[in-house]
Parts: C-alpha cells; sequence; structure tokens
C-alpha cells in the first residue's frame, strides 16, 4: 500500500491525457499498466491522435510517457486536470441539494406493481401449453411375421 | 404509527431501520466521486440479479426500493444537467417508472452495464422530451447555479482563493461551448462518466468520444488564449 506521502505516476497518452483515472501508487504500477492499455488498440492496428496523426500499434509503448502526479506535459492536460477539479466540486455540491426520496420510491412502487399486474394477466391470458394427449389411441403392435 | 410501520415492511418486504444502515454502509466512502464507484456498488448489481428471478410483489418491492436509493441521486444528476426544471423533474419520474418496469428485463451481469442500461434509458427519455418539444438542444444548468453548487462542495474557509480562481475559470470555459462539445465534457469531466460509458450510451466507439473530447479540450485552449 502506498504511504501518504509517497509520489503518485501518471501515465500520459499521446494525446497528453492520464490514462486511467487515478494515479498510480508507484512507477511500477504505471509501467505495468501501458501493455495493458496498448492492448486496446490491438485490433484496430493504431492509435489515432486528436490531430489525425496515426501511430502504429507496435510504437505506441513509447509515445507513452510517465510522470510524476501534478507534472503535466500538454496544456491539454491542464486543462484536463482544472475541469476533473471543477466535475468533482459541482459532484460534491450536488450531494448537498435535498432529494425527495419518498417521492421517488412512490413512483417506483407505482410502476412495480403495474409491471407484476400485466405479468400476471399476460400469463393468465396464455393458453395452456398442449399436455400430450393420453386418450389417443396407440397403435397396434405390428403382427409377429412367422 | 407503529402498525402503519409494520404493515409497510410486510406488505413491501423494506425495513427503514434496515434501509438506513444499508444506506450508511453504501456510501461509507469518498465524497464527490460518482456514486457508481463507491463500494456500496457491488451490492447494486446483486440486487438486481435477485430482482430477474424474483416473481412474488411484495419481494420486488423491496428489491426496487433498494435499488433507487442506490441510483436516484447520480439519475437525477444525469438529467438536471441536461434539461431545466420543472421539465427535468417529470422526465427523471418517467425514468425511474421505465427502469422499474424494465428491471426485470434488464440482461447484464454486471454494476457498470447496469449503470449504462440507465443512462440510456435516461438519455432516450430526455431525447423524447427535446423531441416533443421541437427544441433540439439541451438545457444545461446555468453558470450561476452551477457556481452554487461549486460554493456548496465545501465549507467556504477551504477553498483557496487560487482554487475559486481556477474553478470560476473553468466553469466559464465550459459554459462557453457549443452544446456538442459542451456535452461531451459535461459528461466526461463533471458527471465523471469515462470513455467506454460515453461511447456506450452514444452509439460510438471508445476511440471516436477519446478523439472528440481531445479535440473540444484544444477548442478550449483556443478559447483561453
Amino acid at each position: 500500500m502506498a504511504k501518504p506521502d509517497q509520489k503518485k505516476f501518471n501515465v500520459l497518452s499521446p494525446d497528453g491525457f492520464p490514462i486511467s483515472r487515478e494515479p498510480f501508487a508507484s512507477q511500477k504500477e504505471a509501467e505495468a499498466a501501458i501493455p495493458k492499455w496498448c492492448e486496446r488498440y490491438q485490433e484496430q492496428g493504431y492509435y489515432s491522435t486528436a490531430d489525425r496523426e496515426r501511430i502504429p500499434v507496435k510504437e505506441l509503448p513509447n509515445h507513452v510517457p510517465i510522470v510524476p502526479e501534478g507534472e503535466t506535459v500538454t496544456q491539454q492536460a491542464d486543462l484536463d486536470g482544472k475541469f476533473k477539479k471543477l466535475g468533482h466540486h459541482l459532484r460534491l455540491g450536488w450531494e448537498q441539494q435535498p432529494i425527495d426520496t419518498e417521492k421517488n420510491l412512490a413512483t417506483v412502487r407505482g410502476a412495480v406493481r403495474e409491471q407484476w399486474q400485466k405479468e400476471r394477466e399476460e400469463k393468465l391470458a396464455k393458453p395452456p401449453a398442449p399436455t400430450p394427449d393420453k386418450t389417443k389411441e396407440q397403435e397396434p403392435p405390428e403382427p409377429e411375421r412367422d | 404509527m407503529r402498525g402503519r410501520s409494520v404493515h409497510f415492511r410486510r406488505v413491501t418486504g423494506f425495513d427503514r431501520r434496515v434501509s438506513r444502515r444499508f444506506l450508511q454502509k453504501s456510501f461509507a466512502c469518498p465524497k464527490g466521486e460518482p456514486l457508481r464507484f463507491r463500494s456500496g456498488m457491488t451490492d447494486l448489481i446483486k440486487l438486481v440479479r435477485t430482482y430477474r428471478v424474483t416473481s412474488g410483489l411484495p419481494e420486488r418491492l423491496g428489491l426496487a426500493e433498494r435499488i433507487v436509493l442506490l441510483i436516484q441521486r447520480d439519475l437525477r444528476f444525469f438529467v438536471f444537467g441536461a434539461v431545466r426544471p420543472p421539465t427535468a423533474e417529470d422526465i427523471f419520474q418517467e425514468v425511474l417508472k421505465a427502469v422499474a418496469v424494465n428491471l426485470g428485463k434488464f440482461k447484464g451481469d454486471t454494476a457498470k452495464e447496469f449503470w449504462g442500461w440507465c443512462y440510456r434509458i435516461a438519455r432516450n427519455k430526455i431525447n423524447d422530451e427535446l423531441a416533443r418539444k421541437a427544441a433540439d438542444r439541451l438545457q444545461p444548468m446555468p453558470e450561476e447555479e452551477l457556481w452554487q453548487l461549486v460554493e456548496n462542495s465545501v465549507a467556504p474557509s477551504t477553498l483557496s482563493a487560487a482554487d475559486r480562481i481556477d474553478l470560476a475559470h473553468s466553469l466559464k470555459l465550459l459554459a462557453r461551448f457549443k452544446p456538442d462539445c459542451g456535452e461531451f465534457l459535461w459528461q466526461h469531466y463533471v458527471f465523471g462518466l469515462d470513455y467506454a460509458e460515453i461511447a456506450a450510451q452514444k452509439e460510438m466507439s471508445y476511440d471516436g468520444v477519446r478523439m472528440k473530447i481531445g479535440r473540444c479540450l484544444g477548442e478550449a485552449q483556443t478559447l483561453v488564449a
């Protein structure tokens, strides 16, 4: 487990964005994540950058630098970090908003009841599956040949 | 009152005391992360799977209620991020109904698949409403309301002046985007969907979404410049 003061690492895509939501706890972990990430592009055969440059999948590991958390290579990655921070605060703010749980539960109860009733009616309306006709006369066995 | 509570439990299979413990357990994790990443979400798919094989009404009601308690806040954010009240509240109730009615038909096996399914339902309901109103664009939250959320996110004293400037700047930038880019950036950064989740919801490829967001950030740079 990483110590709180231990440096964390990001792996940046060729476009300069971290490839994972959270930074990696060590350089070793970051290195291990690269082949797995590159696998995503195996089938396609290349990685296409935002500028539409194609990087063959074999060369892809050379285009994904590992950088300490907080060090960004591009302005886009900087923006990425700022938007992530904004998103975090907006979600925190949203969690403070009141929510009418009783109303939501009442809606769901109504919908579940309605659906259950509908399924029940469909089941009752369905004709019973045909059962093998026991009354049908069995064919007489073929007479034995002499 | 007590009798009513017993009746409620007997009829719905839903114990308020149990539900409180259930919620405490489900949400006892870092705040500010999208709810679907929280530890209690592992219970979600178990509840959904159980619902699928349950035929009794009281059991179904109890399970559906527990599922809704786990998804309501995130789904509400999804809808309210795209449409303005009071329409948003009506759409949200429609989304809950659609989720409840179709719970038994959900085919997936993971919480992620289930969330994707819920978002698709929400997305379709939002689109239906926009089409009905013949206004082919989303109605995102106004900047002032978003700033209010930021203000409410932490105690005012914990937000440094530098943080405030940064956040206000990012918010202004987000609000200046055209609806197309704005929606992608909102879903990725604010709502917290990853590329794969956005791709599934919009029926695009993972790479298509990744490149689109990259280009939108490129556009943001020009706005900054």
